[in-house]
This record gives structure tokens, C-alpha cells and sequence, in this order.
């Protein structure tokens, strides 16, 4: 399950690098940072799940860990964009992430215990790794505004530390 | 399109990335304390480090964290004898060093973040 939900999001942003699912040549910085956001609360909606669900202290760490940390990435985004007057602009990619995301929660909550642990951890770094790859090898590079570049660079800064702490919950958890 | 609505934010860019590019030194200030001679040092919190990862001082000195990250962060010693608390960006927290040792500190949030305080007697 983990494998298709992976394999879905990579289909998705390939569509956005090839222009598929935009109107022009691939996504624009407002489409962009719209798929970011959205990115963000996706792991923020896992993160409460787990602390509804986990008695692991690791985990529950980790989830608090990712409110706070997208919630202050997400927060310093909104503030951008609103000192630069844009609006983020929904596209078919954050469509599809939330609809993605939607049955991965679904699944999340009839697991219990360490199964569910386990899931938990393996879903975060599966969904780190595809989210900064995405971020690294397609937004940054195709973000044409200096501060929202700068900014989605410093974000996955954040990321990758939550994806090698992801990596080690999983190896704990075996 | 995308650039026209971004064109006012560029220079403000440029120069908030310049200015983060040459600020990555720590700092030192003098201060006229009641020691006479205290000094204010700074750490910058950036990139996930401390800068500097090692900071020596005097007895008397006020020693300042500023976090520049987009993550919140802390500054809290291994023996919890002092913490900063959250520090979201742009926000500092300092306190006036009075006793002599080393000190290991790290983020709670993201503990593969490590920094080490180190207070020495004050030269007369």
C-alpha cells in the first residue's frame, strides 16, 4: 500500500513536470506553492492521527514534532505570500495528494498498536522522501520568485532532518 | 506573469539573502555590565547548527541565541541547567553565564543539533 501511494504521488508530479495537468508548461510558483501547502498539512493531519492512536513516546515525539514543524514552515509561507499579495492556486496535483492522502489516513486508522507504529514511521518516510525529491529535483528549480525559492530551500532543509528521523523511528520499530 | 506579481518582493529577497549569507559569524560585543568588562556573544541557529558549534566565554558574559531557521529550535543544556524554550524564527533568547565548566547543549526538537558552552574564570 505504502509502495502505491508512492508510486501514485510520482505519477502525479511527473504529470506536473511534463505539463500534463497544467495549462502550460509545468506548474507555476502560486501552483507550486500550493502543492507545498498542501504537502504540509497532509503530514500534519498524519501527525495528528498518530497522537490520537500512538502510545509510543517515540512516535508521539515525532508526530508533535511534525506539527510544529510544518505548521511553522506552512505559517511562514501564508506570511510570504501575503506580504507579496499572490494566492496559492489549486491544480489537479493537490487534488490528487489530498485524495491520495485521504485513503492513506483511512488506512492508518484501522491498524492499532505497533502496527499501527510501524505503518506510521514507514508512511513518514516514504512520503518525506517522495516530498523532497519533488521539492529538490522539480519545485526549487522551476520557482522563479527569489523569496519563495529561498524559502522552499530552508523547507527542505527541515524536511530531510524529518526524513533521516523518520528513517531511524523505522529501524527502531522492527 | 508570476514575475510581475513577484517583482516587488525581489529586492527585499536579494538583500534578505545577502544579508543571511555574510551574518554567519558569530558575534562578540562589549557591553558595559556591572562586571565592568562582560561581554555579549551571539549564536546564530541556522541550517540546523550552531554557529559557532563551540563558544567560550568569561564568567559575567551574557551569551544571546538567535534562531534564523524556518523550524523552531532551543538551546538546552544536557544537564537542563538552563533552556531557552521555542525560538521560531527570528526570535533570541540570552542569559548571563556565573559559573565555570563545559556545557553540551542541544535542541530538544532536533537533537542532532550540538553545541558546546564553555565558561572560564574571567582574566583580571
Amino acid at each position: 500500500m505504502l509502495k502505491r501511494f508512492l508510486m501514485t504521488g510520482t505519477a502525479v508530479v511527473g504529470m506536473a513536470l511534463s505539463g500534463a495537468a497544467f495549462a502550460d508548461s509545468g506548474p507555476s510558483d502560486m501552483q507550486i506553492a500550493h502543492i507545498a501547502y498542501t504537502a504540509g498539512n497532509i503530514d500534519i493531519r498524519y501527525a495528528h492521527l498518530a497522537l490520537a492512536k500512538s502510545a509510543n513516546p517515540a512516535v508521539r515525539d515525532f508526530a508533535q514534532l511534525m506539527l510544529q514543524d510544518h505548521e511553522a514552515v506552512n505559517d511562514q509561507a501564508l506570511a510570504l505570500l501575503a506580504k507579496l499579495g499572490a494566492n496559492p492556486e489549486d491544480n489537479p496535483t493537490s487534488q490528487k495528494l489530498v485524495s491520495d492522502a485521504h485513503s492513506k489516513l483511512d488506512e492508518l486508522a484501522d491498524l492499532h498498536g505497533v502496527n499501527f507504529d510501524r505503518a506510521y514511521a514507514a508512511n513518514e518516510l516514504a512520503y518525506h522522501k517522495f516530498v523532497n525529491k519533488t521539492v529538490e529535483e522539480t519545485f526549487i528549480p522551476n520557482t522563479d520568485n527569489r523569496e519563495f525559492k529561498s524559502l522552499l530551500g530552508e523547507a527542505l532543509q527541515v524536511f530531510k532532518i524529518h526524513q533521516n528521523h523518520a528513517a531511524k523511528m523505522v529501524k527502531n520499530l522492527r | 506573469m508570476i514575475m510581475k506579481i513577484f517583482s516587488l518582493g525581489t529586492a527585499l529577497a536579494i538583500l534578505l539573502v545577502l544579508t543571511g549569507a555574510f551574518n554567519t559569524q558569530a558575534k562578540t560585543s562589549a557591553s558595559q555590565g556591572a562586571s565592568g568588562n562582560a561581554k555579549t556573544h551571539i549564536v546564530e541557529i541556522k541550517g540546523f547548527k550552531y554557529n559557532p558549534e563551540v563558544l567560550t566565554v568569561s564568567v559575567g558574559d551574557t551569551v544571546r541565541w538567535i534562531n534564523l531557521d524556518a523550524a523552531p529550535h532551543t538551546a538546552t543544556a544536557g544537564n537542563e541547567s538552563w533552556n531557552s524554550g521555542k525560538l521560531k524564527r527570528n526570535e533570541e533568547w540570552a542569559f548571563t553565564v556565573t559559573e565555570t565548566g563545559e556545557t553540551r547543549y542541544i535542541c530538544i526538537y532536533h537533537p542532532v543539533m550540538k553545541g558546546t558552552l564553555i565558561v572560564k574564570e574571567r582574566d583580571q
